[in-house]
């Protein structure tokens, strides 16, 4: 059941039509994600004698990130909640913590990236190493958006504080940053873990 | 069924000897030919009624003078005519879609060793074709000789980009793609020389990729390939 | 100054003239706008909100680009009007760059935004809002278009257009084969244009479900309507899966991925994405037209659409099997023959709803009071050409026979029967039915059957020889064929008959030329003579900014001839005069545009500084717009009682 607060903040009719909007947005993504790891799948053997996923990878390093980024997604759920009992500095703290921790699984992904680099398996390097970095390089330019979009919503609530119009620009912005981790998910699975077996 | 694609093709050929695709010489157009007449022949019957509907309609149905103020009658819709549209039309793609994939599979099929197959290895580039013959050790650049009534099995692949291996009167087409290998059968059923060309887009001479294919009986086959030896050693 | 000089030594003879009359429209229209002191006139309408204005943005941008595309295909014509022939300097690379701008233009910047464009127009005043869901991203959506539509119609000029064809194969599409600016274009002009039409699809989407007047529900909404909905979801999946294909193409030539490439990679992942968002887009281009012509048959017809439920699920079957039927394009490339025989299964199942289609349109004229005036002389000619080609089709999909069909003539042949047969023709259908309604004025029917008549006899000139063509041997994309294969008389006609196509272009644009200067204003909400049906003939012609001063009541799927049935003038509207809130105009959508615009010329060109200078603009704009408090405007009571009672009635 909606609260009461959540009924009048997002019942809106404008609200109500960017949500929806959202949603299909979502679909969009899904269908952009779905085609790279199509790509990613289908290139997966073609290392042109470099280095293979058994060999690049290392699993503990991506169980840091991974736990960083779904962390995020934990506190960017309570930042919603907070948000719906209209707790304004809650709000901001929990969506703080959010893009902090996003930013630091950018950070990580870039080192990761940079330690490839390093050991000669760039870009150019094989149609596998094209896809992967193709595939991450988008979710990564994702969570980079989330951060920078989210930022620029949390100046707004501090403005004008938890309003008709800026709350449900955070709630669709907390859907999106949802829809990126559950797409790690599914990238730390086919990639890394797979990658592994 | 036989007797109707004869009579078909009597007709067609009574003016249409030029059109390649109609007129073919290797048992992968023929059958394919035969496909195309089924085809034919059945959007020839949703063609005469549409077209029969359509023309029946408008000249009964259009507006008179003095019937601009009419209130025509409206209808919703109509079950029966609703499903028999339905159903029709199934029916026309289950006979169409049967021999489809009987001879999709049919082509696909490699030929028995007892058939004595002669293998080609065809390389596409830009702007050439060439024939290799392992069996012969032999190539051959932009002329392709075969005899006749053997059955051929083309091994496809390209140096650069995609080109597509195409002789209209022998049968369909196939890619020649870079870093895979494709096949495509056909035997020649009559001797002459038919024009071979590159279907799909390749540059700026695409156009001008063209090759002879010049099939020939047994004796001459065996002459020529005693030639091209001879040209190899030399 | 000395090198200056060489580079315009060395220019072809085309691309001078291209420069030149350029510089001249350049010239002459600004010229013209400050001469009659139009320039204000011309950002009212360039940061417009106003759907209706868009809709006609929309249209007018895409005639432009198919006055361009359509000169190129005259071209083109020339060149193969004869065996061995050498028409100016359009052989070989040049003749490549013309079918390949030829092709990408129409589909992308002229069949997918001319119907963009006037459903933009139409399906708010169909379902009785007063504008779409999202004002702001309507604009946002025609400029990205027109920035992507620039970029490819300036690259002739700038660099070399794009040249492998507007499927665009890799890996001749790849630097190794065809270096240089020419085929990066392609994929950055097309990826800027297609984010503008996903937001497009979004906003309709949005509108259909969120904004439809009271009681007007889904089983009632017209034919239009219901097919963009379709149409929306469609570009949604279909033009997501684009963006990754372009995206990949981007990273092959700019960043140096060997995904695609023949020896490293596997160029047929471009063909499957390319397909798996190309076969959908023949549906998105034709399913706004089965909609544009179910609603004109029906009200020339004074017919209520036969089996209105069969048509809306038909249009949902066609819209789901779209999307899978792909790999009919590629029954060539060597895929097995389970792959094979499956999607020629789904493809001949797509003409069971296709079928439907057709005998519910036959079907809603029977027992009618038919007119042929020119939106129905357009539906009547879509009917034979459609068939024609939508048999071929049925024809193209078995297969063997394909083998034979497959990137010949037959299929150029095909796909110019179904693009003009619905498209095209829907186009100007919809511009001629609904021309009134957009500008308040009737298109002469005189110079509209002149114009009809050219066009279609000219179209099946043209096209027709074609599958002949096909079926002696003439590869598609081809610049010349040898002379003794008899493929010239066949190539002679089409050629005159493409010209008298262009013939009936000219009467079309005479036609839009007298109206505009002579024509009457038509003063009826309805001017069709009382055949009008559904919601847009219940406002005024043209409508005020707002659409509608009081909601429609809706209480039947065509509640103006319901209306009409009852002998009322005009349905009833609901509720009170008020003050109505309108979007504000924005210039913003502009200025991401032309930051795009730039942005993309860094990309081609791999000038970084100019790529990250654009990128800077799109998310400045971007960070303005996200700051921008709830706005707009207030029209008053009075003037909304005055308009409406005033003027239109």
């Amino acid at each position: 059941m909606p609260s009461l607060a959540e009924k009048n903040l997002f019942s809106d009719h404008h609200a109500q039509m960017n949500i929806l909007a959202f949603w299909f947005l979502i679909g969009a993504e899904v269908v952009v994600f779905g085609c790279l790891f199509g790509i990613y799948v289908s290139v997966q053997e073609l290392t042109n004698n470099g280095p293979g996923a058994k060999e690049l990878f290392n699993l503990s390093e991506i169980i840091v990130s991974t736990i960083v980024l779904l962390s995020s997604s934990f506190t960017c759920a309570l930042g919603v909640y907070t948000l719906k009992l209209g707790k304004k500095t809650m709000t901001l703290v929990w969506f703080l913590l959010t893009i902090s921790l996003g930013l630091g699984f950018v950070i990580l992904e870039g080192i990761e990236f940079m330690a490839y680099v390093a050991e000669g398996a760039t870009i150019s390097s094989s149609p596998f190493l094209g896809a992967f970095y193709m595939l991450l390089g988008t979710h990564g330019a994702h969570v980079l958006f989330g951060i920078v979009w989210i930022f620029m919503l949390l100046i707004q609530l501090m403005m004008y504080g938890i309003t008709k119009e800026t709350a449900p620009k955070l709630f669709i912005a907390s859907l999106y940053w949802h829809f990126i981790d559950v797409v790690w998910v599914f990238i730390f699975t086919v990639v890394y873990l797979l990658g592994k077996v | 069924m036989r007797s109707l694609y004869i009579i078909g093709t009597a007709f067609f050929l009574s003016g249409c000897s030029s059109i390649a695709v109609l007129n073919p010489k290797g048992t992968a157009g023929e059958k394919q030919l035969d496909l195309l007449l089924l085809s034919l022949l059945l959007m020839s019957i949703v063609l005469a009624v549409v077209f029969t509907l359509f023309v029946r309609f408008l000249v009964k149905y259009r507006e008179k003078p003095g019937q601009e103020d009419d209130f025509p009658t409206q209808k919703a819709g109509n079950k029966k005519l609703e499903i028999s549209w339905i159903v029709i039309p199934f029916i026309i793609i289950i006979v169409l879609a049967v021999p489809t994939f009987a001879t999709t599979y049919q082509l696909d099929e490699p030929f028995n060793n007892d058939q004595d197959p002669l293998t080609i290895k065809v390389t596409g580039e830009q702007f050439q074709w060439s024939f290799y013959y392992p069996e012969y050790n032999i190539t051959s650049r932009d002329e392709l000789r075969i005899p006749v009534d053997r059955p051929i099995t083309f091994k496809l692949s390209s140096k650069d980009v995609i080109h597509s291996f195409w002789i209209p009167q022998l049968g369909g087409k196939r890619d020649a793609l870079p870093g895979k290998e494709n096949t495509l059968r056909m035997t020649a059923i009559e001797t002459g020389t038919y024009s071979g060309k590159c279907a799909e887009l390749c540059g700026a001479e695409h156009a001008l990729m063209t090759f002879d294919t010049i099939v020939l009986d047994k004796d001459d086959f065996s002459t020529w390939i005693e030639k091209m030896k001879d040209g190899e050693n030399n | 100054m000395n090198s200056i000089y060489h580079y315009f030594r060395t220019l072809p003879s085309d691309i001078i003239l291209a420069d030149i009359s350029f510089v001249i429209i350049i010239i002459a229209t600004t010229f013209l706008l400050t001469r009659y002191h139009k320039w204000k006139w011309l950002w009212s309408w360039i940061t417009s909100t106003d759907h209706k204005k868009i809709g006609i943005m929309y249209l007018v941008v895409s005639f432009l680009f198919f006055l361009r595309a359509g000169l190129e295909a005259l071209l083109i014509r020339m060149q193969l009007a004869f065996p061995e022939n050498e028409f100016w300097v359009f052989q070989g690379e040049r003749f490549n760059q013309l079918t390949s701008t030829h092709g990408t233009v129409m589909i992308f910047l002229v069949a997918t935004p001319l119907l963009i464009g006037l459903m933009n127009v139409i399906v708010p005043l169909q379902i009785g809002a007063r504008d779409v869901a999202f004002p702001f991203m309507n604009s946002l959506s025609l400029w990205l278009f027109i920035s992507g539509g620039i970029l490819i119609n300036v690259s002739f000029i700038a660099g070399g257009s794009p040249n492998a064809g507007w499927t665009t194969y890799a890996p001749l599409s790849l630097n190794e084969f065809t270096p240089g600016p020419s085929n990066s274009y392609y994929p950055i002009g097309l990826q800027v244009a297609g984010l503008g039409t996903i937001m497009g699809a979004i906003n309709f989407i949005v509108t259909i479900i969120k904004m439809r007047a009271p009681g007007m529900k889904f089983m009632r909404m017209p034919l239009s309507t219901w097919s963009m909905l379709i149409t929306s979801v469609l570009i949604v999946y279909a033009f997501s899966a684009l963006a990754v294909a372009l995206l990949l193409l981007t990273f092959e030539r700019l960043f140096g991925t060997i995904i695609l490439s023949g020896s490293e990679g596997n160029p047929l992942i471009w063909q499957h994405l390319f397909w798996i968002f190309g076969h959908p887009e023949v549906y998105i281009i034709a399913l706004p037209a089965f909609g544009i012509f179910s609603d004109v048959i029906s009200t020339f017809s004074k017919k209520k659409l036969f089996g209105y439920t069969s048509m809306v699920f038909a249009i949902i079957l066609i819209g789901f099997l779209g999307f899978m039927v792909w790999v009919h394009h590629m029954f060539t490339v060597g895929l097995n023959a389970n792959i094979n025989v499956f999607f020629a299964l789904t493809t001949m199942l797509i003409a069971i709803p296709t079928g439907i289609k057709i005998f519910n349109w036959l079907f809603t004229m029977r027992g009618g009071r038919i007119r042929f005036d020119t939106p129905m002389l357009y539906a009547l000619g879509f009917i034979v050409t459609f068939v024609m080609g939508g048999v071929t089709g049925v024809m193209l999909g078995s297969v063997p026979a394909d083998y034979q069909y497959h990137d010949s003539y037959f299929v150029v042949a095909h796909l110019h029967y179904v693009i003009i047969g619905a498209t095209i023709f829907g186009v100007l259908s919809g511009v001629y039915y609904w021309w009134p309604k957009m500008f308040g004025k009737m298109l002469n029917e005189k110079l509209g059957k002149w114009n009809f008549w050219t066009f279609v006899i000219g179209f099946h000139f043209t096209f027709f020889p074609m599958h002949i063509l096909g079926l002696m041997g003439m590869p598609r994309r081809v610049f010349t064929y040898p002379e003794g294969e008899g493929l010239g008389w066949l190539n002679f006609v089409s050629t005159c008959g493409a010209f008298l196509m262009g013939i009936g272009v000219l009467f079309f644009m005479l036609n839009i030329y007298l109206t505009t200067r002579y024509g009457k204003f038509v003063q009826q909400h309805d001017p069709w003579m009382k055949r009008g049906r559904t919601l847009e003939w219940t406002v005024p012609s043209p409508p005020p900014p707002y659409n509608f001063a009081r909601v429609p009541v809706v209480t039947s799927g065509e509640p103006l001839w319901t209306a009409y049935e009852a002998q009322k003038h005009n349905i009833d509207f609901e509720g009170d005069y008020d003050e109505i809130h309108m979007p504000s105009s924005s210039s913003l959508p502009f200025f991401m545009g032309m930051a795009f615009l730039i942005a993309s010329f860094g990309f081609v060109f791999e000038i970084w500084s100019v790529a990250i200078l654009g990128m800077a603009g799109v998310f400045t704009t971007m960070t303005i717009r996200s700051f921008q408090n709830k706005n707009g405007y207030f029209i008053p009571k009075n003037k909304v009682i005055y308009n409406d009672k005033g003027v239109g009635y």
